[in-house]
């Protein structure tokens, strides 16, 4: 960087005249006679963007003193609706491998969400042994959940055991291995989940904690009982917090996995799963993950925040052999839809209580005949009767024939008007920037680790 | 809105102010009320023929902050859409001015407790900054860089991802 020259008086000519008039009375303004006040009040205007932040911590040493300032962060608001700036995409490379698949990196399509922030910047070959090596099973705000990938066994990921885990920030480069708990190593796993906590980014001590120290992870796992002859056994939730054994043992820093406790006296009527292989996964809405137990004609559900299960029932005309989804409205007490397909017969079921409601049939729709005018509809297409589930969201399934690959359509289950669709069934996760950005106030490399006088803002000891 | 001069027959009373360099000027009390710093002036009776000294606004921004209240004193209440609009437009266009007078009404706004004034200019000086680089956001407000080399490639390091914007180049910061 060059050297800069003193100040801004000789870069104009009016500079210069305004220079030549200037008497004592009437002196110039310039930024540097803002009061600190003032640049922070338009410096707070910039937090909309982590990015305009940033950069503006990168301009001079007065508006980064300003930008890490405590207080400063303290006024900042989270932004309500963050802008999501892109998504992972898995796409297959063969149809008749699904495994073989690339992960791929699709940039938001307004260039208001990234700011042109680079799309190789987004890349996880940070990750060790490459991103080969790992499976995106999650991502929420700025963050993900991989998976460890193992390549010598398919057996395993079939059995499901607990899988290493690893949560990054793509943009950052930063990430945290998690490791197994020795005695869970070979218990099975019914899904990993990613939180990531929505509160401000200054802890109760005063510190910025950045993204990457704001997640947990819940693993589902099944655990059989012992002394039990059959396959008979129970879920339970293991939780990873890095911030849990700092929150209530401090001398242990480690963070570790723990179990979630259920509640004993409200789960009385605890969980028990006649193998993996009957709990199956059904989908994720509103700060809850279902599973339809397939033997009990159940849904497991288990609340993210709480760790807490509840097991609801299914109305008794859901026959275990039909193909469920779960579809849950928009707000929080929106009413849960359980979408049943039966052959070609598509029933919509409704509850607006969870729990304790009584379920509802709200629609049932002719599959075969409904869609026979939409573009695409082959006689044979329900032949064999079988349909899947493609894919859910708020008020609406996508659906298709079991052995069509291409063929594919919605179905909105307050209308039950049925529309072709095309481009669904890859799995996309969302990612944002990082926020708040990690900003250190002195950015010489910090000789205490932290604990000096920038300790409330200094990442030395996880760079 | 030039210096003061006699306005005896208006039954609006004019407010008198005098810039850091002894300029005169004058606005109806309505108007002087939108500052806060006046509006006390007022109240306590300090308003006199000689005039309000304000001593830290010079002419040229007082001169603008003038020329706001007043506008802004006489669409205070009851606002029509199309009015709302044009006042809206009014401000847009008002603010359209280079650096050093943001500066100049920035300090003043705040000194003499303009409070939509202030809003404005912060506003106006926050939308300059974003979007751009370190760089640029220096050259249009005249900062020197005061980072040694190594604490820039500290900082460029810190969050790559925000200095490597377009094209890759070749250096990494």
């Amino acid at each position: 960087m060059a050297p800069k020259e003193k100040d801004c008086s000789n870069k104009s000519t009016k500079a210069t005249v305004r220079t030549t008039k200037k008497s004592p009375a009437s002196p110039t303004t310039t930024l540097r006679d803002l009061p600190d006040k003032l640049l922070e009040l338009i410096l707070l205007h910039l937090a909309a963007s982590p990015l305009w932040l940033v950069r503006a911590a990168a301009t001079c040493k007065r508006w980064r003193r300003i930008v890490t300032n405590i207080n400063f962060l303290c006024r900042i608001d989270r932004p309500q609706h963050r802008q999501v700036a892109g998504h992972y995409q898995y796409h297959r490379r063969s149809p008749s491998h699904p495994d073989d698949r690339s992960l791929t990196f699709v940039p938001s399509s307004s260039p208001a969400a990234t700011h042109g922030v680079d799309a190789r910047h987004f890349s996880l070959e940070f990750l060790p042994g490459g991103c080969s090596s790992w499976e995106l099973v999650d991502s929420s705000s700025s963050i993900l959940l991989l998976t460890k990938r193992n390549r010598s066994t398919r057996l395993t990921r079939r059995r499901r055991f607990f899988p290493d885990l690893v949560v990054c920030e793509p943009v950052t480069r930063r990430y945290q291995l998690i490791p197994r708990m020795e005695d869970t190593k070979y218990q099975r796993c019914l899904g990993v989940f990613l939180q990531v906590y929505n509160t401000s980014s200054i802890d109760m001590w005063g510190r910025t904690c950045s993204s990457m120290s704001r997640y947990r992870v819940i693993c589902v796992a099944y655990r059989e009982y012992s002394g039990v002859s059959d396959e008979i056994g129970t879920a339970l939730a293991y939780v990873f917090d890095p911030n849990w054994s700092y929150r209530w043992n401090r001398r242990t820093h480690h963070p570790s996995w723990y179990i979630a406790k259920p509640r004993w006296a409200t789960d009385k009527r605890s969980i028990h799963l006649r193998d993996t292989d009957s709990a199956c996964f059904l989908g994720r809405a509103t700060g809850a993950v279902f599973w339809a137990v397939r033997d009990d004609n159940t849904l497991l559900v288990l609340d993210e925040w709480t760790t807490e299960y509840e097991v609801i029932r299914l109305p008794d005309r859901i026959r275990g052999s039909s193909e469920l989804q779960v579809v849950v409205d928009g707000d929080d007490n929106g009413k849960l839809r359980v979408v049943c397909l039966e052959g070609d017969v598509l029933r919509v079921f409704a509850t607006w209580q969870r729990g304790n409601g009584d379920w509802v049939l709200q629609n049932s729709l002719r599959l075969a005949a409904a869609t026979a005018g939409i573009a695409g509809y082959k006689e044979g297409c329900f032949r064999s009767g079988a349909m899947r589930v493609v894919t859910a969201s708020a008020g609406c399934v996508v659906l298709k024939p079991e052995e069509e690959t291409t063929w594919m359509f919605s179905v909105d289950l307050e209308t039950m008007e049925v529309a072709r669709c095309r481009n669904v069934g890859v799995a996309a996760y969302p990612c944002e920037l990082p926020w708040l950005p990690t900003l250190r106030a002195c950015v010489t490399r910090c000789e205490r680790r932290g604990q000096g006088r920038c300790s409330h803002i200094c990442i030395c000891d996880n760079a | 809105m030039a210096a003061a001069t006699d306005d005896a027959g208006d039954s609006n009373e004019m407010i008198r102010v005098v810039s850091s360099d002894g300029e005169h000027f004058e606005m109806p009390e309505a108007a002087a009320n939108l500052s806060l710093v006046l509006r006390h002036m007022i109240e306590d009776d300090c308003a006199d023929a000689a005039g309000i000294p304000l001593a830290v606004v010079a002419a040229k921004p007082l001169a603008k902050i003038v020329d706001y209240c007043t506008k802004h004193a006489a669409k205070s209440s009851g606002l029509t859409i199309e009015e709302a609009e044009e006042l809206k437009r009014f401000d847009a266009e008002f603010i359209e001015v280079d650096t050093d007078m943001l500066y100049d009404l920035l300090v003043a706004a705040d000194f003499m407790g303009v409070e939509g004034l202030s809003k404005l200019a912060v506003q106006r000086t926050a939308d300059l900054i974003k979007g751009k680089t370190p760089e640029q956001n220096r050259e249009t407000f005249g900062i020197v860089n005061d980072f040694t080399p190594e604490e820039e490639e500290e900082i460029c390091k810190e969050n790559e991802w925000a200095f490597q914007i377009t094209k890759p180049p070749s250096r990494l910061c």
